[in-house]
């Protein structure tokens, strides 16, 4: 009899925690913080809110054309709504570092990840080398201004999106596809050119 | 004999009703749950209602700027945005994903609870091909002063990730790759087949490598992700 007992009760405190175990364990993620709200009941008011809510939605995509940056594939798309009007074959940051042995100064060259515009459209940029530029080349950094310019290296065009990063051409074009720059954008003269022609000034840079 | 018995069949048979009754309560709550969401459905899941929901979801995400998934299944899509913006997308062909398992994904994804928003809760790589051989790679990086390691990409050749809910989306590719972890591999397919039987919804497509790249690096286990049922 106290056996039957004790293992009855077994079964019951195993079942009651399976039954716990089931209803509650599918509840732990977070909701993002997600408040829902309900619809209004009258149904013009229904209409009119979820037409808001979609409104609010089509106003943060972009209008017109906007740049995608793939920095995993190395892909660079040029978008308008669903459609991809052109695709080339980037090289973004390569994520290494670089310490100054001297001063002590770090640089991580990723490409930045997020939402930018394009701020400035050059042509026959010239390249205004960065500290860094001349110690990973173990140089002496110049003391002339004009030591730093190098008027070949970024190629044809270079379109800006901030901070200093720009997309633009490059001479080791064999290089595309590879995470290989300090964090700009480089693509192939004949592609540079068609974002060039066709990106305005403002276009959104959305970078993944 | 029978103290023996006892001693050893008992244990034993307690386990058993415990696994009984664990299954059975299971099914029990599966039951409850099933009932409530036909209720649910009859009161607060009018189409409207729905939709609103998936729009706030959206414009919650949208909102951060930070990148997040979308099955929209509307337009038989993934898709990964940033600010409701398209960034990179997948078609879903008829031939590899039916309407019934996109229905059956969005409807496990949303539950009963109404989880619009998912985060990834796993992620796993059975099989992968080095995109770049390190011997270029030690070239490349030698002449732009970069370590190797950094410039190599791990183009999979099988992939899972997987959603609370009992969801989960296999990816394929046509690469022949290297197993990464063999005895993970195994383990996390024992696990699945499993789990099958107490409900799971997979979807399972097979996608050129470049698409399955971005798929694969991009996503990572905390990627918010929200489903568009078809209807």
């Amino acid at each position: 009899m106290k056996f039957i007992i004790k293992s009855l009760s077994i079964l019951a405190i195993i079942g009651i925690t399976s039954l716990l175990a089931v209803k509650f364990l599918g509840k732990k993620e977070s909701p993002f913080g997600l408040k829902l709200i309900n619809l209004p009941s009258q149904p013009k008011a229904a209409q009119k809110a979820i037409a808001d809510s979609r409104l609010a939605l089509s106003k943060m995509r972009p209008a017109g054309l906007y740049i995608v940056i793939d920095t995993h594939a190395n892909k660079l798309s040029l978008r308008k709504d669903d459609r991809i009007l052109l695709q080339a074959e980037c090289s973004t940051g390569s994520g290494g570092e670089l310490i100054d042995s001297t001063t002590g100064r770090r640089w991580v060259f990723n490409t930045p990840r997020g939402i930018f515009k394009v701020n400035s459209k050059l042509a026959q940029p010239w390249w205004r080398k960065p500290d860094w530029a001349f110690i990973e080349e173990n140089e002496e950094i110049p003391k002339n201004e004009k030591e730093r310019y190098d008027p070949e290296m970024l190629g044809d065009y270079a379109l800006g999106f901030g901070d200093g990063y720009f997309i633009h051409g490059t001479i080791y074009e064999r290089l595309l596809g590879v995470s290989v720059t300090h964090g700009c954008v480089r693509l192939g003269s004949e592609d540079l050119k068609k974002v060039y022609d066709k990106v305005p000034i403002g276009t959104p840079v959305y970078i993944f | 004999m029978l103290r023996n018995v006892k001693s050893v069949g008992l244990p034993a048979i307690v386990l058993l009703f415990g696994l009984a009754l664990f299954y059975l309560g299971r099914a029990i709550a599966a039951d409850a749950d099933k009932s409530k969401s036909k209720q649910n459905k009859a009161v607060s899941s009018a189409p409207s209602q729905r939709d609103y929901d998936l729009l706030q979801s959206e414009l919650h995400l949208a909102k951060s700027g930070r990148l997040y998934m979308v099955f929209d299944f509307r337009k038989r899509e993934l898709q990964l945005k940033m600010k409701a913006a398209v960034v990179w997308n997948y078609h879903l062909d008829s031939a590899s994903v039916t309407d019934e398992q996109m229905q059956a994904f969005a409807e496990r994804f949303i539950g009963d609870q109404k989880q619009y928003i998912r985060p990834i809760s796993g992620k796993h790589l059975f099989a992968a091909d080095k995109k770049t051989p390190d011997s270029v790679l030690a070239i490349v990086g030698k002449a732009v002063n970069i370590d190797p390691e950094l410039l190599q990409r791990e183009v999979p050749e099988r992939f899972q990730l997987r959603w609370g809910g009992g969801t989960l989306l296999e990816v394929h590719t046509d690469v022949e790759g290297k197993p990464k972890a063999p005895l993970k591999n195994v383990l996390i397919q024992v696990g699945q087949v499993l789990a099958k039987p107490f409900g799971e919804s997979s979807l399972e497509i097979t996608a050129p490598a470049e698409q399955a790249l971005t798929l694969y690096r991009a996503t990572s286990v905390g990627l918010p992700t929200m489903v568009y049922p078809a209807r």
